[in-house]
């Protein structure tokens, strides 16, 4: 994880792991596959990219406390562009990939706090990041984002949720030269069923998009859209 | 579509996903959650089974139907979700044998180590005389077949494994001869005491207490046509006009016994159980006083999220308006285990 270092990361989450909060505690540890094409635009003049194959897959670890809760997220996966892929706008000028296999990891540390009985909002440290295959050459971004989160109970069982935030930060290369800003926003609408107190899968739709804007005037634009299929258990504490 | 023209679709769905989906009404918010009450400094919840046998099916006659039994358990049921906030409450009318031991057991199941457990008994008791064995009578007792009925010892054996995983617990019983439950165990009025540092003391230690209609006399079925016994109606009397915020069983024991025995040839009692691990704490009662301009009284609760922090009175904690709750959840954490939330 070249953009963000683990000695920020591992005080913060001792620090929100030892907040003062009262009862219910739980560990919520998860698995997810994530369905997901890779498809954008590589800014005027240039060409669209859809990635023919790829999926994440991810991992997750949470603590909650009442109303609140704190984890870390890690997605990743590789994307096979049979055709035009994501064009390299490095500080050593832009490159057009075709047939190639790119990268994608996310990582995410966060916290939130149900404010509402229903509804948290929560802040997020996420680090963004892909490799081109071809040459190695690694990108990405990484910054604070702010979002909020929602469930609706359906029955004893179901329970639909969602979540909605943005991320602002700058994007780096792999020598930890900035090169431009970036943005990204991520919405997840799923279903959760409960398959008794521990046992949780849930399904839905995540849809991730990110905005690079180049020093040099360069802009990329792409997003990560698909179904998600995942699996919770969770121990009380 | 480009993904920057997402945001809007997007925060919209969120948005719509992410509300209440109850109405608003006069200004203040309504949403469905078990209306619920926090043990004072420990922060248990309060659990109740509530058994009411009217119907009796013996065909001998030995075991007439009673009249007010029933709602004798319903008025228990509703004070105490409303005006007490047990969040999980099991009601059982006309309960057999088994009944009535699956529901202890399911009881005894979702006890845990700092709730507050309530059962309450109302039907038929008997005793042997000869061998001074109390009993409750369930609605398919059959005849003077007296292993038809449940035994003092059995009833104890359930509260006392009830009692092993809970901090606090309390038998209720409104039938005849029910003061053999309290054989060997009673303990009387304890120091009754309104200072933070009693409640404080009593909510920590461990009780296991019962409170009987009677000693093993004959009690009343209806007292002057209110539609319960004269023990449960002095109890839901004592419960409905306590205007205190926390009153102990001892106290309320002590009101209810006085208000029984002025009005009615019948003298409760109360006491600890025996061998039970009580530790001289008390149950104790959390009144929530809540009213909705607007709104009927039947569909209001309160939860009071007590924060178990020393030198913090209950009383200075918040109170949240709600909606009665449509289904109950025992034990649920305050939200479901949701997948994180991620960017």
């Amino acid at each position: 994880m070249p953009f963000l270092k683990i000695n920020t990361l591992l005080p913060l989450l001792l620090l929100s792991l030892s907040m003062p909060v009262y009862a219910q505690n739980s560990l919520n540890l998860g698995v997810l596959l994530n369905a997901t094409g890779w498809r954008g635009d590589n800014g005027a003049g240039n060409s669209d990219f859809n990635s023919d194959k790829g999926g994440q897959f991810g991992l997750s670890a949470s603590f909650s406390r009442d109303k609140f809760y704190t984890g870390l997220s890690l997605q990743g996966g590789e994307y096979t562009f049979d055709n035009s892929g994501p064009t390299q706008f490095s500080s050593g000028g832009a490159v057009s990939t075709t047939s190639i296999k790119v990268e994608h990891n996310d990582f995410d540390l966060l916290a939130g706090y149900y404010f509402w009985p229903q509804v948290s909002l929560f802040l997020d440290l996420k680090s963004v990041n892909s490799r081109w295959k071809n040459n190695g050459y690694e990108q990405g971004f990484s910054g604070l984002g702010i979002g909020v989160a929602g469930y609706n109970p359906l029955n004893d069982n179901w329970t639909l949720y969602g979540s909605l935030g943005f991320v602002g930060g700058t994007i780096k290369e792999e020598n930890n030269a900035a090169i431009g800003d970036a943005g990204s926003s991520a919405l997840i609408v799923g279903f959760n069923y409960a398959l008794d107190g521990h046992n949780h899968i849930n399904l839905g739709l995540k849809s991730r998009n990110y905005v690079f804007d180049y020093d040099d005037g360069n802009q990329q634009e792409y997003s990560l859209n698909g179904l998600f299929f995942g699996y919770n258990h969770v121990f009380g504490l | 579509m480009k993904p920057i023209n997402l945001y809007f679709l997007t925060l919209l769905i969120a948005s719509l996903v992410a509300m209440p989906l109850h109405a608003q009404s006069r200004g203040i918010g309504l949403e469905k959650k078990p209306q619920e009450a926090r043990t004072p400094y420990t922060g248990g919840v309060y659990r109740a089974l509530i058994i009411g046998n009217n119907v009796y099916r013996d065909s001998s006659g030995h075991w007439p139907s009673l009249q007010t039994a029933a709602s004798d358990a319903r008025a228990m049921q509703k004070i105490l979700r409303q005006q007490y906030g047990f969040s999980d409450t099991e009601l059982i009318e006309n309960a057999s044998r088994r009944d009535v031991l699956k529901a202890l057991e399911r009881l005894a199941n979702r006890a845990l180590p700092n709730d507050n457990i309530l059962v309450y008994y109302a039907g038929h008791g008997f005793i042997d005389e000869t061998r001074q064995r109390g009993y409750w009578v369930p609605v398919d007792a059959e005849g003077a077949d007296n292993t038809t009925f449940l035994r003092n010892s059995t009833i104890r054996d359930e509260l006392n494994l009830i009692a092993s995983r809970a901090r606090h617990t309390l038998l209720i019983s409104d039938s005849c001869f029910s003061g053999t439950l309290l054989r060997q165990a009673s303990r009387g009025i304890s120091q009754v005491s309104n200072s933070e540092d009693y409640f404080k003391k009593v909510s920590h230690k461990k009780s296991v207490q019962i409170m009987t209609a009677g000693g093993v006399e004959f009690v009343d079925d209806d007292y002057q046509s209110s539609g319960h016994s004269p023990f449960t109606y002095f109890l839901l009397n004592e419960l409905k006009h306590n205007d205190r915020e926390l009153i102990t069983l001892s106290e309320l024991s002590h009101n209810v016994t006085r208000a029984v025995a002025n009005n009615v040839e019948q003298t409760p009692e109360s006491g600890v159980l025996q061998g039970a691990g009580d530790e001289m704490g008390e149950f104790i009662f959390i009144r929530l006083n809540l009213t909705v301009d607007g709104i009927d009284p039947e569909n209001v609760g309160v939860e009071v999220n007590v924060q178990p922090s020393e030198g913090q009175m209950p009383r200075q904690n918040s109170i949240r308006i709600e909606s009665q709750p449509n289904r109950f959840s025992p034990g649920e954490a305050v939200q479901p285990h949701l997948p994180m939330p991620t960017l």
